[in-house]
């Protein structure tokens, strides 16, 4: 059984298997559940918080902006070069 | 129509992400004045008083009081993240490189920072050791452009260096004192304090890059106190840098006098402003977190007239208000946030 690894690092991996295809906070949130359930740091809105973070470097990137189902605005998104080469050396 | 109006909502959404950044960063200097203020009255009083004139007691104290002070914010780091759900996540990210990555960090911004500034300002005196060590947010800032590709347009950098300038005019004092014979080696230290500090900012960084900062925060201060308890003062205590005292000795002392519990207060302070800081460096990036980071001068000021019997000088009014503008500088445009690198 592969060991858990830390949420912000599986959140970039997640998103590289997904290579080509940009994804929703929620969607993204779904996947992830069974592996973050019941930690404090896994919330939908932390969820976002955690992948603004990760944009803001550069790993990720924001794209297709669209009104999330509370009504906010939100951005989906897709994995960067720089996140894809990062994830190599890091995962 | 409806385009502009959801562009102009995540404007405003990634905009409240960069203040607080910002915020976290300006508030990280003010707690870390408080805490400097409650680590300074610890020093006065046994058993880390300093009124001896004996540089191995002066050291060894030091030394006790850092490990304290990093032992008290590691607890309260542990327990802040346990209580926001991420004990896992501490386990979990001490088997990733990147975890490996930011326990080198800590030990540069932790025993390497700040030993080598103790011993800087003990061999060097606080004249020059001092404007030396105050320069590490410069010297991130390079690095962070270096290493992360971090974007500071000019104004940034203006202000950077003005928040450091600030920063000495506060603490500069004039001596007249001789030259110690240790005095190229104490410049040398507080030369090698102040990459420590520069290098852990940007490998925790770049650690952050997909860890939590309070997870990291939570390595670094834990690795910190261990490789200080472990490694750092019996070196000290073998070496006879600290004379005759191993500063085992003080630490246990503290523990039987009341003293202990104004260190730990300022571990506490320390600890938040830590926690606060490093949230900071995650997403406002380097160089505008260690430059406002700084600003904790200024709100030394502050203290030390509202708090004791310190007086508003000349010399403090013209450093604080460098800092103010070279925070404004800093602080101007936080649209530039949304994008931190040239990745």
């Amino acid at each position: 059984m592969s060991r858990t690894l830390p949420l912000r690092l599986r959140i970039l991996q997640y998103l590289d298997e997904h290579q080509g295809n940009s994804l929703s906070p929620s969607q993204i949130y779904v996947a992830l559940e069974p592996e973050y359930k019941g930690e404090g740091q896994f919330s939908p809105a932390k969820m976002k918080w955690h992948l603004m973070c990760i944009k803001a470097v550069g790993l990720i990137e924001g794209v297709e902006p669209f009104w999330d189902e509370f009504g906010e605005p939100s951005y989906r998104f897709r994995v960067t070069e720089a996140g894809h080469r990062n994830l190599a050396y890091l995962g | 129509m409806e385009d502009q109006k959801l562009q102009i909502a995540l404007d405003r959404h990634q905009l409240s992400h960069a203040k607080k950044g910002l915020g976290f960063a300006l508030i990280s200097g003010l707690l870390w004045a408080a805490s400097g203020t409650a680590l300074y009255t610890a020093s006065l009083k046994d058993p880390f008083t300093q009124a001896s004139e004996m540089v191995g007691l002066i050291i060894a104290a030091s030394l006790s009081l850092a490990m304290i002070h990093d032992a008290a914010a590691s607890i309260l780091v542990f327990i802040f993240n346990a209580i926001n759900g991420k004990s896992k996540e501490f386990f979990r990210t001490l088997r990733t490189r990147p975890g490996k990555i930011v326990c080198l960090g800590a030990i540069m911004g932790g025993p390497v920072g700040m030993s080598g500034s103790l011993l800087g300002i003990t061999m060097a005196g606080s004249t020059y050791a001092m404007p030396i060590t105050a320069t590490y947010p410069a010297l991130a800032a390079i690095f962070s452009t270096i290493f992360l590709k971090e974007k500071n347009p000019p104004r940034v950098w203006v202000g950077i260096l003005l928040c450091i300038a600030g920063a000495l005019i506060i603490g500069y004092t004039p001596t007249d004192e001789t030259m110690s014979p240790n005095f190229k080696l104490g410049i040398a230290l507080s030369c090698l304090a102040t990459i420590g500090w520069a290098t852990e900012g940007v490998v925790s960084t770049y650690g952050m890059d997909t860890l939590d900062p309070d997870v990291v925060l939570s390595i670094r201060e834990l690795t910190s106190t261990v490789v200080f308890g472990v490694i750092v003062m019996p070196i000290m205590a073998v070496s006879g840098i600290m004379g005759s005292i191993p500063g085992w000795d003080i630490t246990i002392a503290a523990f039987k006098t009341p003293v202990v519990l104004v260190a730990a207060l300022a571990g506490l302070f320390g600890g938040t402003s830590y926690i606060l800081w490093y949230r900071a460096l995650n997403s406002t990036g380097v160089a505008r977190a260690m430059a406002l980071n700084i600003c904790y001068a200024l709100w030394s000021v502050i203290m030390g007239v509202l708090l004791t019997d310190q007086e508003l000088t000349r010399q403090s009014l013209m450093g604080a208000a460098t800092i103010v503008v070279g925070a404004l500088l800093v602080v101007a445009n936080p649209r530039e946030l949304f994008s931190l690198r040239k990745v």
